[in-house]
């Protein structure tokens, strides 16, 4: 019930943003539902909140080159009705993935950085799978961050007090991808999801990246499943094969709904095994 | 903060703290309290509003970062005094029902239909993920935006209803519902008064601990606060009364100092607490936020103790005890039936079919939490309480004399707009009468209003019983005998009327639609460190036939029959009427069979194993189940429940006053909420009246009403008591009419006759004729009376059945398990159902779908759960407690058959919970169907997708 107080600022430039952000116990807010469910929970508790509401030019979705740039503040139904999205079928279906209309209009690409949470984990999964990279930007530079770099061990974020996440940036595509989830009864509530992205050269898997979330705190590359779909036909014995691995993997299951490790293990597997034979 | 937002057009500007969620600033600063509040998590969706056009839960959006927004609200569709083709189609397809909902998914269903002119119901249920419904269903909801897309395409006509010639058996739309779909209507959190001040309660974070210290200092120093109340500044407040005594056995309750009904649990806890809404402090301050912010500052040292949360655990030497007065928890212990014949008759039967089944603790989780409002006036020393409860009248008898101590006659208890119920709102809590002490010590009104995580802990739960099942017979099929011996978890205090859930509702009904020889039923009624519990929709009958049909189904699975074939050669015959069921229940009339037989057919029963075969090759387990049922409504009689151990009376009443205009005014002592009475009354009326609807009103929710002596509604009673109640009314002063109209006529009384809503002297019918409105002016004047007769056109009614009455039917789930994920599909759901003669078919149709939602949801998804360390809930949110939604649910058949009951002269059945029994059992058997085949016999529910992996692979 109770969120504490805080003061609240939405400048309308960038260099205002830095000024404040810098502050302790600033929190940057990016149009995002998530971060009043944080804040609901007690999960943040900023003495400031900095509304980057004000700054047009960070709600955007451009192809840059390569790549394809999104603002910070782009919502998830601006995402979903650009056409680039196309090109990109994992990020697609794991937006298709939320359901609900609210959670549509009102999340943020950035809000899935800065507060995460179940319906976020959908698209990160699928922006991990892509290889996505973030603009991290401050005051006086920037820098390119892969996200998978971006979350560090016990889920600690890489960026300091003072940067801002500016931008995502998806690289082209080099080959298909696909993102299959079961949500409990269709109720939105994911027990788990997963993103695959194939590379095939004579039809043999020559780059993987496949990513879990859902029943993880934070979504996470299966390094050794994707080691092991190397070299080999998307067939179902050797996609079998492969998912053997999953138990080498070192996964911490977020046990809330409280679902049963052995089930989540099977479940993975099956909606892997869906996903890879789809590519 | 400065805050300028469009509203609705027009502009508003105000002051907001940051921290301000948009919905607070929409009801608090813009007093637009159309927009509800529920589980303030963004799940429900009673909050949603549209910013920009784009469909927001204002529950997850700070009011400040909507500056600049054009933000419409649900009191901004209508556009010059005309509804919105969405309000329309909701109010024309009998969507609304207790309406808390409605205006969240209408604005929802705003942005669809701007971004897709015709969607399909997929597209729309797709749509509705976001918002829940708890009570209604979602198919007269789908409907409704289907019908008000074609409208908006310009494809229909307005569906202007013709005067109805018979009132009984049309659908008019319901009464008192344009203002739920406009938002006008005022529930208990939109309500204020003037100089209120609000107050917040803290619970214990323990399930079980001694208290050491309450330390308050520090909250009483924050801005606003004007007084802390602990249970040091309430102990005048007698302890809450238990008036459910059940007086064929031994009850172990808490002491009260009436000295009539025993007690309890207390305003405030002193010493100990014993689940974790146990309340501790409250907190009054100037606003809600000064209240919540104080709140945390409480502190309170604990001394945590062991905490016992299982039934069959409690009553084991050596378990915590909650109670002095209740050795190894047990609050009652009891049997009803022939306990040895029964078990003589299965240690003889060919074979014996064992299941131990746990029917798991539901949470009533109305969208709307619970509130109160309260004022008290020194000059006069009058007492009145606005709150969000079923049982009003009790209200006002269990407060003012158990309670309080305050006299009967200066308390008023008056019901606003109320949420749907589930049955939680039927009960007495210690909340309420400690807002009204708080109001009269402070000399202000004072308004409390829950947060869904103190609901979870403080709103009585249900269901939690745990059974073990003997059913035994023939091996051709003929059951013999059927024992349970059973705990039920009621939780750490014995509410009002809990004890009788466990005891008669479930025990008397547990032979569910079956003539069975020989059937007992052993009760430990158990006090734990859970939340307490109540009565939930479906009530008793729900754990009795869930115990019965997965019975039956086992049963014929052990001696390879069809489950079918069995449930029919055991089924109560049609000519047995009236069937002594040998546990206690008269069933009054019915044919089983042809409901069975009517949805075994609807449902292609004869092509079973074609669709599981089809089924198979999508890679899909299909499985069909049935749940065939009897439950038992319609309470009174007075007197069976005063032999069951009730403290009260269970008669209808009403009060009708025919005004010198002809208006028809009458009081009843339901409490609609969400049933549709107001509407459903005044068809009775109109009919048995003769005269146009739109004269009569039906008036309730007020206990200064003119109906001295009220009830309540609970457990389908209130159109087969209180319904009939109103027909009996009117037949009272149409007896007075004739009387009068004889005396004037000067002809004998059986030469009036009453028709058309005149009395007419039938040899002069010309001449010797009176509208009811004449009559009643005359009777008004009263300048000339026969000898005796009062002045006036009104009467008092009572109606106190000899029996109850007993719906009936069969329901049939056809479900597909996916092979891989295990994940449930509800396919197909065929409903076939008697509730005996019909008032009004689309408002039973609506409480049908409530019944077969929260059904679905109880056998898939439902379950309170409790850290088994702290005894805390764990699902206080609906994040961590899943409702069904709109996706889940299949088109639902509904049909119906019309038994007339013989237990009332309407010939009506009860409707409002009792079609919900048969849904769990039905699609927890078609589950375990379509698992047969790996050797799965049973599954607790809810039968979640792990569950059902374990049962087939772990093995």
């Amino acid at each position: 019930m109770t969120i504490n107080p805080f003061e609240y600022a939405a400048p309308s430039t960038l260099d205002e943003v830095f000024k404040l952000i810098q502050q302790n116990g600033s929190q940057v807010l990016v149009g995002d539902q998530a971060f009043v469910s944080q804040l609901k929970k007690g999960l943040l508790s900023p003495k400031a909140v900095i509304s980057l509401k004000n700054i047009p030019e960070l709600d955007k979705v451009v192809q840059e080159q390569n790549t394809l740039v999104i603002g910070t503040t782009t919502t998830y139904a601006d995402l979903i009705k650009n056409p680039a999205l196309g090109a990109y079928p994992a990020l697609g279906q794991a937006l298709a993935a939320i359901g609900d209309p609210h959670a549509i209009n009102n999340s943020t690409i950035g809000g899935a950085f800065y507060y995460g949470g179940a319906l976020h984990g959908h698209v990160l999964a699928a922006l991990m799978t892509l290889d996505a990279e973030l603009l991290i930007v401050d005051a006086t530079q920037e820098r390119i961050t892969p996200i998978t770099t971006f979350y560090q061990e016990g889920g600690v974020k890489n960026l300091a007090q003072g940067e801002l996440i500016r931008e995502v940036h998806i690289p082209a595509p080099t080959g298909a991808s696909s993102y299959e989830n079961m949500s409990f009864l269709g109720g939105g509530r994911t027990i788990c999801g997963v993103a695959v992205a194939l590379d095939k050269t004579d039809g043999l898997v020559s780059h993987a990246r496949v990513t879990l979330s859902g029943c993880i705190a934070i979504p996470v590359r299966l390094e050794e499943v994707e080691k092991a779909l190397l070299g080999a036909p998307v067939s179902s014995n050797d996609v079998e094969n492969a998912l053997e691995k999953l138990e080498a993997e070192a996964l911490t299951f977020q046990n809330e709904p409280a679902v049963h490790e052995a089930y989540l293990l099977h479940l993975i597997k099956v909606l892997l095994k869906k996903s890879i034979m789809k590519l | 903060m400065d805050l300028k937002v469009k509203i609705n057009g027009k502009e508003y500007a105000s002051d907001v703290e940051p921290r301000a969620l948009l919905v607070d600033f929409l009801r608090d600063s813009a007093h637009l309290t159309g927009t509800k509040v529920g589980c303030n998590s963004g799940n429900c969706g009673v909050c949603t509003v549209l910013v920009n056009g784009k469909a927001t839960k204002s529950c997850q959006l700070l009011a400040i970062e909507a500056e600049g927004s054009d933000i419409t609200t649900i009191e901004g569709l209508a556009q010059n005094g005309e509804l919105h083709p969405l309000q329309k189609a909701f109010w024309e397809n009998h969507a609304v029902q207790n309406g808390f909902s409605t205006p969240g998914t209408i604005m929802s269903a705003v942005e669809l239909l701007s971004q897709n002119p015709a969607p399909s119901d997929a597209d729309i249920k797709q749509w509705l993920q976001g918002n829940l419904s708890r009570e209604t269903g979602y198919q007269q909801v789908v409907e409704s935006i289907k019908a008000a897309a074609a409208e908006l395409r310009g494809e229909t006509s307005t569906n202007e209803q013709a005067p109805p010639t018979s009132y009984i058996g049309q659908s008019p739309k319901t009464r008192k519902t344009k203002e739920l779909i406009t938002g006008d209507a005022q529930f208990i959190a939109d309500m204020s008064l003037p100089n209120m001040l609000h107050a917040a309660i803290l619970q214990s974070p323990h399930g079980h601990a001694n208290i050491l210290s309450i330390d308050t200092s520090e909250a009483e120093a924050m801005p606003g606060v004007v007084r802390i109340f602990t249970w040091k500044d309430t102990q005048q407040v007698m302890p809450m009364p238990v008036i459910w005594i059940p007086p064929f056995t031994e009850s172990h309750f808490l002491p009260h100092p009436s000295g009539i009904v025993p007690g309890s649990h207390s305003v405030f806890a002193k010493d100990r607490v014993r689940f974790v809404g146990d309340q501790l402090a409250a907190v009054v301050a100037e606003t809600r936020q000064q209240a919540y912010d104080a709140l945390d500052k409480i502190k309170v040292e604990y001394e945590a103790l062991p905490v016992i949360l299982d039934a069959e655990e409690a009553v084991k030497d050596g378990a915590p005890q909650l109670h002095e007065t209740a050795p190894n928890n047990i609050m009652i212990h009891t049997v009803f039936g022939d306990k040895d014949a029964t078990q003589t008759a299965i240690d003889e039967s060919e074979v014996v079919v064992e299941q131990r089944i746990y029917n798991q603790r539901l949470m009533h989780n109305t969208l709307e939490v619970r509130g109160v409002l309260a004022q008290h006036d020194p000059a006069t020393n009058q007492h009145t309480i606005w709150t969000n409860t079923q049982i009003p009248y009790p209200h006002r008898l269990l407060i003012s004399l158990y309670v309080l101590g305050i006299p009967y006659n200066k308390l008023r208890v008056i019901v606003p707009y109320i949420g749907e119920s589930n049955g939680c709102k039927g009960n007495l809590y210690p909340d309420t009468p400690l807002v009204l002490w708080m109001a009269r010590e402070l000399g202000r009104p004072v308004k409390w209003v829950d947060t869904r995580a103190g609901f979870s802990r403080n709103t009585a739960q249900s269901r939690d019983q745990i059974q073990h099942i003997k059913i035994a017979g023939t091996k051709d099929g003929k059951i013999s005998a059927l024992s349970c011996k059973a705990y039920s978890n009621v939780g750490a205090y014995p509410v009002i009327n809990a004890p009788g859930q466990p005891l008669a509702l479930i025990g008397r009904s547990i032979t569910g639609a079956y003539a069975i020889p020989h059937a007992s039923y052993e009760i430990n009624v158990v006090y734990t460190n859970k939340v307490p519990t109540a009565p939930m929709r479906g009530s008793g009958r729900a754990e009795a036939i869930f115990l019965i049909e997965r019975a039956i189904e086992r049963f014929a699975r052990e001696i390879g029959k069809d489950s079918a074939e069995v449930r029919r050669i055991n089924m109560v015959k049609s000519d047995q009427f009236p069937f002594e069921n040998g546990l206690g229940w008269t069933y009054d009339s019915g044919n089983y069979e042809q409901n069975l037989d009517i949805a075994l057919e609807k449902a292609g029963y004869a092509n079973l194993s074609q669709m599981k075969a089809d089924a198979l090759q999508r890679n899909k387990l299909l499985g069909l189940g049935i749940g065939s049922y009897v439950a038992v409504a319609g309470v009174g009689n007075s007197a069976k429940m005063g032999g069951e151990g009730l403290m009260s009376g269970t008669w209808g009443s009403a009060y009708i006053h025919i005004a010198p205009s002809g208006e028809v005014a009458i009081t009843t002592g339901a409490q609609p909420h969400g049933q549709g009475q107001d509407t459903t009354f005044a068809q009775i009326a109109a009919q048995e009246l003769q005269i146009p609807m739109d004269y009569v009103t039906i008036q309730h929710s007020d206990t200064d009403l003119p109906l001295y002596y009220g009830q309540a509604s609970y457990g389908s009673r209130s159109l087969s008591v209180e319904g009939v109640t109103v027909q009996k009314a009117c037949q009272m002063v149409i007896q007075k009419a004739r009387e009068y109209a004889a005396y004037l006529f000067k002809m004998p009384l059986d030469l009036i006759e009453y028709k058309e809503g005149k009395v007419i002297g039938i040899p002069a019918p010309e001449q010797a004729v009176m509208t009811l409105q004449q009559v009643a002016l005359m009777l008004w004047f009263g300048w000339d009376l026969p000898e005796g007769m009062s002045p006036g056109l009104e009467a008092t009614a009572y109606f106190d059945p000899k029996n109850f009455n007993f719906p009936f039917g069969t329901h049939i789930a056809i479900v597909e398990v996916d092979k891989d994920t295990c994940a449930v599909e509800l396919v197909n759901y065929i409903a076939v159902d008697d509730f005996g003669v019909v008032i009004n078919p689309e408002v039973v149709r609506s409480q049908t779908h409530g019944n077969i939602l929260l059904g679905i949801s109880q056998a898939l998804s439902e379950e309170a759960r409790y850290s088994p360390e702290t005894g805390q809930v764990l699902t206080d949110d609906f994040d961590t407690y899943s409702i069904a939604r709109s996706s889940w649910i299949p088109h639902l058949e509904l049909h119906r058959t019309v038994t007339p009951s013989p237990s009332n002269p309407l010939g009506v059945k009860g409707v409002g919970d009792v079609s919900n029994p048969p849904v769990a059992p039905a699609v927890v058997n078609a589950i375990c169907d379509a698992l047969a085949d790996y050797g799965v016999k049973h599954i607790d529910m809810p039968v979640t997708p792990e569950k059902i992996w374990q049962a087939i692979y772990s093995t």
